[in-house]
C-alpha cells in the first residue's frame, strides 16, 4: 500500500525516486513480523471511512480557526461584518466543539493505521522514506494542537510558549501536512470511497459497523460532556465543560478578572472619567456617561476559549460617544484599557463594528451596574466579535480619522 | 481472526486527472507546511524553540510508544485469556472502555490542571464527579449494547 498509490508513483512519474536497500531480514521482529496485527479492520476502506470525518473535523476547526485569528488581526483591507450578532459564537463554539469531537476521531484513525508504523520494509525508497516522514510530520502538528487546544479551554500553559502563535502556526502544518496526506493517498482514498459492491454485511468476527457505533459513542460522549459550555440549554448535562453559562459573577463567567488584571485600584478611582480624544475631546464621569441615552442590547460574550453565555447589557452607544467627539464619517476607534500588560490593553474597534447600533460602551449587566470582573466602570460590548477584543475597563478611547 | 471483509483487493484509482489533482494538492500542503515552519521560526514570540520541539515530538512519542503500546497489549490480552465470556462479549466490553477512556483523556486537562485558578469561573464543576458520570453512561450504554446484540445473536440461533 505504501508503494501502490504513495508518494514512490507519484515520484516516480517525475524520475526521483531512489531505491533503498531491503534491510537484513533478522531484524524483522517483534511488531515487524508478518501478521503480528491480525484484526481486520487495519485496512484501507476503514481508513477511509475514519479519515474522511477526521478530515472534516480539521477543515472544520482550521477554517473556523483562521477566522478567529482574522477578527483578531483584521488587516486593513479586509472588511468583515459585525453580524448576525452571534456568528462569532457559532464560529468559535464549533471551532472548540470540533476539536474536542476530533480526539476520539484522532485516535481512533490512528489505531486503524497503527500497523503500518511497522511496515516492512521500513522504507523501499527515498520517496517512500518522505512520505513516512511527511505522517510523523502530520502527526506531530494534529497531537499538539489537540493537546494545547484542550489545555488552553483551561487556562493551563504548563509549556515554555504563548498558546495563541503557537497553536495558529502549527495549525498551518497541521493543514499542510493533512493536504499533502490526501495527495499522496489519493488514489487509495478514491478506490475506497464506496463500499464495495457485493461484500455481505453481517460476518463473524470484529465489523466496521462495531466500530464505527465505538467511534460514534466516543464522540457523542465528548460531545455532550463538553459542548453545554456554549449550547447553553445543555450546561447540567456537560459534566466535564471548562465552564458553564451561568457561573460567574452576575451569573456570567469572567475570562480574566479585575484582580487578574491589576486594575483594582485604577477602577475604584472616585476620580475615574472616561476621555475621549477626537477632533472635539471630552471627559466624562460615570455619572454622566448614565445622564446621556441609555440604549439596550442582548448580547453573547464568546470566548476565543470556546465558551459563550448571552447577556442583556445597557449603556452609552459608541457611535453616539463618536459623534459626540466629531468623528469623520467612516472613523475607526482606538479603546486603551486600565488592563496592563496584555496583548488586549489596546483594541482597534473597526468602523463596521464602531457605528453599529449594538456596539456599547456598557455601563449595566442585567440591569445593576457591572461587576468589577465584567470591566466595571464601563467596557464595550459589540455583536460578532471575540470576547478578547469586548475591552473591559475602559479607560481612553481616541477617535481615529 | 484474519476474516478478510473485502472479498477481493481494491485496486488504487490512477489516471491523468487523479493525478493533476495530487500534484496541485501535494503542492498546496508543502507550501502550507512551509508557511507554517517559517511563521513558527520568524514569529518574535517564539523563542522557545526547544521547548516548542519537545512538545511537538513528545506529542508523538506519547501516542505511539505508550498510549497505542498499552491499548493493543490490553485489547491482545482481553481477547486471548481463558477462560471467559465469548469473543463477541469481550469485543463490545474493549469498546465500551475506549469509549470511557476517550472520556477521561477530555476530562484529564480540568482533574490535572493546578487549583485554585485565580478566577472562580473557570473549572467551576467537580470533574472527579462528572467522570464518575461519564463511566456510569459508558457502563449503562455498554450493558444496553450487549443486551442487544445478545438477543439477535439469540434469533439468528447462532448462541
Amino acid at each position: 500500500m505504501g508503494a501502490g498509490g504513495g508518494f514512490s508513483a507519484l515520484a516516480g512519474h517525475m524520475k526521483l525516486d531512489i531505491r533503498l536497500p531491503d534491510p537484513p531480514a533478522g531484524l524483522r521482529r517483534g511488531p515487524f513480523r508478518a501478521g503480528a496485527f491480525r484484526g481486520a479492520l487495519h485496512d484501507p476502506r476503514t481508513t477511509v471511512l475514519v479519515g474522511r470525518l477526521l478530515g472534516l473535523a480539521f477543515l472544520i476547526c482550521f477554517l473556523t480557526g483562521l477566522f478567529s485569528h482574522l477578527l483578531q488581526h483584521q488587516p486593513h483591507w479586509l472588511a468583515l461584518p459585525s453580524r448576525p450578532v452571534w456568528g462569532y459564537r457559532v464560529t468559535q463554539g464549533l471551532h472548540v466543539a470540533t476539536g474536542i469531537a476530533a480526539v476520539p476521531l484522532l485516535l481512533v484513525k490512528l489505531w486503524v493505521v497503527y500497523p503500518r508504523l511497522f511496515a516492512w520494509p521500513p522504507a523501499t525508497s527515498v520517496a517512500h522514506a518522505l512520505e513516512r516522514l511527511s505522517i510523523a510530520v502530520l502527526m506531530m502538528a494534529a497531537i499538539f494542537e489537540l493537546v494545547t487546544g484542550l489545555l488552553n479551554i483551561v487556562q493551563w500553559y504548563p509549556w515554555p510558549f504563548p498558546f495563541v502563535p503557537a497553536h495558529y502556526w502549527i495549525a498551518w502544518v497541521a493543514a499542510g501536512a493533512v493536504t499533502l496526506h490526501v495527495a499522496v493517498k489519493l488514489p487509495l482514498i478514491l478506490a475506497h470511497w464506496r463500499r464495495p459492491q457485493g461484500v455481505a454485511a453481517e460476518r463473524e468476527g470484529p465489523s466496521r459497523r462495531g466500530l464505527l457505533t465505538v467511534l460514534g459513542g466516543g464522540v457523542g460522549v465528548v460531545t455532550l460532556a463538553t459542548v453545554g459550555q456554549t449550547v447553553t440549554p445543555l450546561g447540567r448535562v456537560s459534566v466535564l465543560a471548562p465552564r458553564r453559562a451561568d457561573l460567574g459573577p452576575q451569573g456570567l463567567p469572567v475570562n480574566r478578572t479585575a484582580r487578574a488584571a491589576g486594575v483594582l485600584t485604577a477602577v475604584r478611582d472616585p476620580q475615574w472619567r472616561l476621555e475621549v480624544a477626537g477632533p472635539r475631546p471630552f471627559a466624562l464621569t460615570r455619572a454622566e456617561l448614565l445622564a446621556m441615552p441609555q440604549h439596550e442590547a442582548t448580547l453573547p460574550i464568546t470566548c476565543v476559549e470556546g465558551w459563550s453565555a448571552s447577556a442583556h447589557w445597557s449603556g452609552v452607544r459608541i457611535r453616539d460617544l463618536m459623534a459626540r467627539a466629531g468623528a469623520p464619517p467612516g472613523a475607526r476607534l482606538r479603546v486603551f484599557s486600565h488592563e496592563l500588560f496584555s496583548p488586549y490593553s489596546v483594541m482597534d474597534m473597526p468602523d463596521e463594528w464602531a457605528r453599529d447600533s449594538l456596539t456599547l460602551l456598557a455601563l449595566m449587566l442585567e440591569g445593576a451596574p457591572l461587576a468589577e470582573d465584567h470591566g466595571y466602570p464601563a467596557r464595550i460590548i459589540a455583536p460578532n466579535r471575540p470576547g478578547v477584543l469586548q475591552t473591559k475597563w475602559v479607560d481612553r478611547m481616541e477617535v481615529l480619522g | 481472526m484474519s476474516t478478510a471483509i473485502e472479498p477481493e483487493p481494491v485496486r488504487p484509482r490512477t489516471g491523468r486527472t487523479v493525478n493533476a489533482v495530487r500534484l496541485v494538492l501535494g503542492a498546496a500542503g508543502l507550501a502550507g507546511i512551509g508557511w507554517g515552519v517559517a511563521g513558527t521560526w520568524d514569529d518574535p514570540f517564539l523563542t522557545a524553540r526547544v521547548g516548542l520541539a519537545k512538545w511537538l515530538v513528545g506529542g508523538l512519542l506519547l501516542h505511539d510508544a505508550v498510549f497505542a503500546v498499552a491499548v493493543f497489549t490490553v485489547a491482545a490480552l482481553t481477547m486471548r485469556v481463558r477462560p471467559g465470556p465469548p469473543a463477541w462479549v469481550r469485543r463490545t466490553v474493549l469498546g465500551g472502555a475506549a469509549v470511557g477512556v476517550v472520556g477521561t483523556l477530555i476530562a484529564l486537562p480540568a482533574l490535572l490542571r493546578p487549583l485554585p485558578t485565580q478566577n472562580p469561573s473557570v473549572l467551576p464543576l467537580d470533574y472527579a464527579r462528572g467522570l464518575v458520570i461519564v463511566w456510569a453512561a459508558v457502563g449503562v450504554g455498554t450493558a444496553a449494547v450487549l443486551v442487544l446484540r445478545g438477543a439477535r445473536r439469540r434469533g439468528r440461533g447462532g448462541g
